[in-house]
């Protein structure tokens, strides 16, 4: 097996506003992405050699990202791997581009989610009849809350409180960042006080549902020097999938998920990374939930297993800290498109280490990593990006 | 010497088994099927397709008149003929004339234009003629009548067959009609109106005729005259005559239905395709009255073959059905297939319609089913086993969905397959798919598909599919075997699953492990797997050999 690190290059991204966005369809949100993609590569819509499209809910083909754009007849790949989505169209435009087929390529992912019929994220397709009955993914992630306050020793106050506080950081970094679907900061009193929407997850410690697109230009490493001085390079994205769901596996142990320690195993070690939370500079991860968000800083090696409490209680994670996490808000401020989600997390560290985030901007980052966990979950996607060879 | 220098025809492609018009009323059923328009055809488009099908070759400056004849124009006031004869681009200087009023309008058309090109007042005329009557709902009319249109050019130069003499006899007689304001066809008594009107006008006409020119029944090849709704009348009015049933040209009761007006003319259509030069045809129409002619076919009748006309009309509804038969011939033989029953052309032309035209077995199942491959790099194969499969192409093509906002888009081609297949040559570099590929697994959702990509793919020339369906090109035993498993039609189309499936009927074939459907030697299999619709869709095509 070789490395993806090093092999080939971001050059361009782009990224709609997300929200509810009622006056816009599909067809819109593809087209504001990938132009402004188009424009910071500096390339021409047909340059483009070949794409790869990922929706879960909003496209069922190729033709979904041809039609808009007017893209002839070139090869256009329609992915789908749940939350993983966003992640699994880059990837595949990586590796192709990396295999030498094709020296430029888009991979786009979007999701119009809002005025299509849908009343909400939650619950999935191919649900069991009977072990899954009327499984929702707050429900979920709400076990993995109450196992962890419980396996780990926190009060239910203590609990809430921390996960509380993730949404309040989350919020906070979401008001700096003008395309954020959620543009508001909140107190930790709201956040502990808002309705309950599945015990122990109120309101605020759910991410929303988001319309939005974003778009990355995939070049070889060698040629990007040739398109913008500040080229962001690949240096690992590892993928893996569960063979059974979680929850229906007898050992599981409702306080962290495998997929995503292997996934970032993989990653790390094509990156070459022995101390994630020392060589990360920024990251932005999967906080369907506020719980999520937690159990990745452990799942990610960012936190001692059992101990991501007090990094969240000393500020570990936020804009000022030692390793930021959401600079853009995360999915519970920025929102969550579904097939989007991975390429705007990917869009928000690029941005990061070309040094292009105003206030939010992180000093000296180096490298970042983005973070994509799908399913009721079974697969995870992470992604680590730098702004230098070697 | 005037004669008819061209023909053409035109049989809507909907035919209607009398059997169905039974299982809706009850009573009885009259055997066979008709032709039946549809909604966006009337006699005006249906005898423009027949004088385009006519126009082949020929220079539309060169016509000087356009007759249409037809019962059933769809204005009382306008003139139809014009309307066709800007479809044919005919120009502004010439005579257009419709004729009607008579089942015999067309051949009464007919004997107009050999007048005035005998006259010298012209030197080409086309005569049209399409008809589109109603009969009431569960009444005999209904079954026994049927759409179409045909078309001949009359000239002297080039003639195909020339009109050696006429003969017309005019009879007012109330028989069948249709008033002013009558939607449905009317008669009186059968007996009446046949015995007094058909059955005795139309054998007048004829031995008019060939007392008048000095002929006898035995110096005609071909006997072409219309029928009455009441098929058996039709060989029996020349019983007395003399003639013999071969020399009878076929009505096309069985398969078309009464067409009225056109019905003469098409049928004359169809006795030239099959006539040699030298033959004599007679020609006879009735309609209050009778007319009828002499024809003697020349050598140039050979130059005229390539029209639509009568025979491959009729043919163009069995060309699709060729598909399924085949599909469900390999299906029976492969034990993982979804069906595994042959079928036959009977059945597949008879079955439930789904969407006109295509009817049930047109129509791919909806199956369950998995498939899967191991992929490895090419020089790490042969570690694994002696005969592994390479890929030589793997291509896709999406379009930007113009095909469906397309005004140009011609329905009749995939662009996205074309481009597939041209990208997937190259990359494995074939030059001649049709020699170099050795078997195929396409795309067949719908059988029509199945025909479209063999000349998307190359394989066949545009438009000629069906010469290459007929001959048996993509049967097991065919110069290039197409859906060796059975296709989407029989071992099943289970969305995610099928273009592994077919890739792994080509690994297995590649491989000589596909028992009784082993093709011989197979060097090249390529499979294509489409998804959306015709304008807008996915096509991959791949390429894998050994």
């Amino acid at each position: 097996m070789e490395s993806i690190r090093d092999k080939v290059a971001i050059i361009g991204m782009g990224c709609t506003k997300f929200g509810e966005l009622w006056e816009k369809g599909a067809d819109d949100l593809i087209i504001e992405a990938a132009y402004e993609a188009y424009e910071d590569a500096g390339i021409d819509p047909n340059d483009i050699q070949a794409a790869w499209v990922g929706t879960v809910a909003s496209g069922m083909m190729g033709e979904c990202l041809s039609t808009p754009l007017k893209l002839r007849n070139i090869p256009v790949t329609h992915v789908e791997n749940a939350c993983a989505t966003g992640h699994e169209a880059l990837r595949n435009a990586c590796f192709a581009v990396a295999s030498g087929m094709y020296d430029i390529v888009l991979a786009l992912g979007f999701e119009k989610l809002k005025d299509t019929g849908l009343g909400g994220l939650g619950i999935g397709r191919g649900l069991h009849p009977t072990l899954e009955m009327r499984r929702t993914a707050p429900g979920t992630f709400a076990f993995i809350a109450t196992r962890y306050f419980h396996t780990y020793g926190l009060t239910p106050e203590q609990g809430k409180q921390t996960i509380a506080k993730i949404a309040v950081k989350n919020h906070h970094n979401g008001s700096l960042h003008p395309k954020a679907h959620f543009r508001r900061e909140v107190t930790l009193e709201q956040v502990i006080n808002a309705p309950i929407i599945a015990w122990p997850l109120g309101l605020f410690d759910c991410c929303p549902t988001t319309d939005g697109a974003a778009a990355a230009i995939v070049v070889p490493a060698a040629m990007a020097k040739k398109f913008r001085e500040d080229p962001i390079y690949i240096k690992g994205i590892g993928l893996s999938s569960a063979q059974l769901l979680p929850h229906f596996r007898p050992n599981f142990g409702w306080t962290s998920f495998t997929v995503n320690k292997e996934a970032s195993r993989q990653a790390y070690e094509q990156a070459g990374i022995k101390d994630p939370r020392k060589e990360i500079s920024v990251a932005c991860v999967h906080d369907c939930f506020t719980i999520t968000e937690l159990v990745i800083y452990e799942d990610l090696g960012f936190s001692p297993v059992g101990r991501a409490k007090e990094d969240v209680d000393a500020g570990t994670f936020t804009l000022e800290g030692e390793l930021p996490i959401q600079s853009d808000g995360g999915l519970k401020s920025f929102g969550h498109p579904i097939g989007a989600s991975g390429l705007r997390m990917t869009y928000e560290t690029y941005k990061q280490l070309q040094g292009k985030c105003d206030v939010r901007q992180i000093k000296n980052a180096r490298l970042g990593l983005s973070h994509t966990l799908g399913g009721p979950p079974q697969v995870s996607c992470v992604t680590i990006v730098g702004n230098s060879l070697g | 010497m005037v004669g008819i220098t061209s023909y053409g025809g035109y049989i809507p492609l909907h035919r209607l088994s009398r059997e169905e018009f039974f299982r809706a009323w009850g009573g009885f059923a009259m055997p066979g099927e008709r032709a039946v328009a549809n909604f966006d055809e009337d006699s005006v488009t249906m005898a423009t397709e027949a004088a385009i099908d006519c126009m082949k070759g020929i220079d539309p400056k060169t016509v000087d008149g356009l007759f249409f004849a037809t019962t059933t124009s769809p204005y009382r006031e306008k003139q139809c003929s014009a309307i066709i004869s800007v479809a044919l681009d005919l120009g502004r200087e010439i005579r257009t004339a419709d004729f009607t009023g008579s089942l015999r309008a067309g051949t009464i058309a007919i004997a107009s234009a050999m007048d005035a090109i005998n006259a010298g007042a012209a030197k080409s005329i086309m005569v049209t003629a399409a008809d589109l009557r109603l009969g009431a709902p569960a009444g005999d009319f209904e079954q026994a009548l049927g759409d179409g249109g045909a078309a001949l050019l009359l000239g002297e130069k080039g003639v195909i067959a020339t009109i050696e003499g006429s003969y017309s006899i005019s009879d007012d007689f109330s028989g069948v009609w249709r008033s002013d304001a009558d939607t449905f066809v009317r008669t009186w008594e059968d007996r009446m109106v046949l015995d007094e009107g058909y059955s005795a006008v139309l054998p007048e006409a004829i031995s008019g005729l060939m007392k008048k020119y000095n002929l006898a029944p035995g110096d005609f090849a071909k006997v072409v005259y219309d029928t009455p709704t009441d098929i058996r009348r039709h060989a029996r009015v020349t019983g007395g005559l003399k003639f013999d049933a071969a020399q009878l040209q076929d009505p096309l009761f069985m398969t078309v239905g009464n067409t009225g007006a056109a019905l003469a003319m098409m049928m004359l259509v169809a006795a030239l395709e099959e006539a040699k030069p030298g033959d004599r045809i007679l020609f006879a129409s009735y309609g209050n009255g009778a007319d009828a002619f002499v024809l003697q076919v020349t050598p140039e009748i050979e130059k005229v073959r390539d029209r639509r006309g009568i025979k491959n009309h009729l043919a163009s509804k069995r060309m699709l059905a060729l598909i399924p038969v085949r599909s469900h011939h390999n299906g029976s033989l492969n034990p993982k297939a979804h069906y595994q029953r042959e079928i036959t052309m009977e059945q597949v032309l008879g079955a439930p319609i789904i969407a006109w035209p295509l009817g049930l077995f047109d129509c791919c199942g909806v199956s369950d089913g998995a498939a899967a491959a191991i992929v490895v790099r090419a020089e790490d194969a042969k570690k694994f086993r002696e005969d592994p499969v390479y890929v030589k192409a793997l291509q896709i093509c999406v379009g930007p969905g113009e095909g469906q906002l397309s005004t140009v888009y011609d329905y009749t081609h995939v662009e996205e397959t074309y481009r597939a297949g041209l990208a997937a040559y190259a990359e494995a570099g074939i030059s001649d798919p049709r020699k170099e590929i050795s078997m195929a697994e396409v795309h067949d959702c719908f059988s029509i598909t199945e025909a479209t990509i063999m000349e998307d793919l190359q394989f066949s020339p545009r438009g000629r599919v069906k010469e290459d369906l007929e001959a048996g090109t993509f049967t097991l035993e065919g110069d290039l075997p197409v859906q060796p498993d059975g296709g989407l039609k029989c071992f099943g189309h289970p969305i995610g699953a099928s273009g592994l499936r077919m890739m792994y009927e080509m690994y297995l074939q590649l491989q000589g492990r596909a028992g009784p459907r082993q093709i011989k030697n197979p060097q090249l299999g390529l499979t294509h797997n489409m998804g959306g619709q015709p304008g807008a869709c996915t096509v991959s095509c791949l390429i894998v050999g050994l």
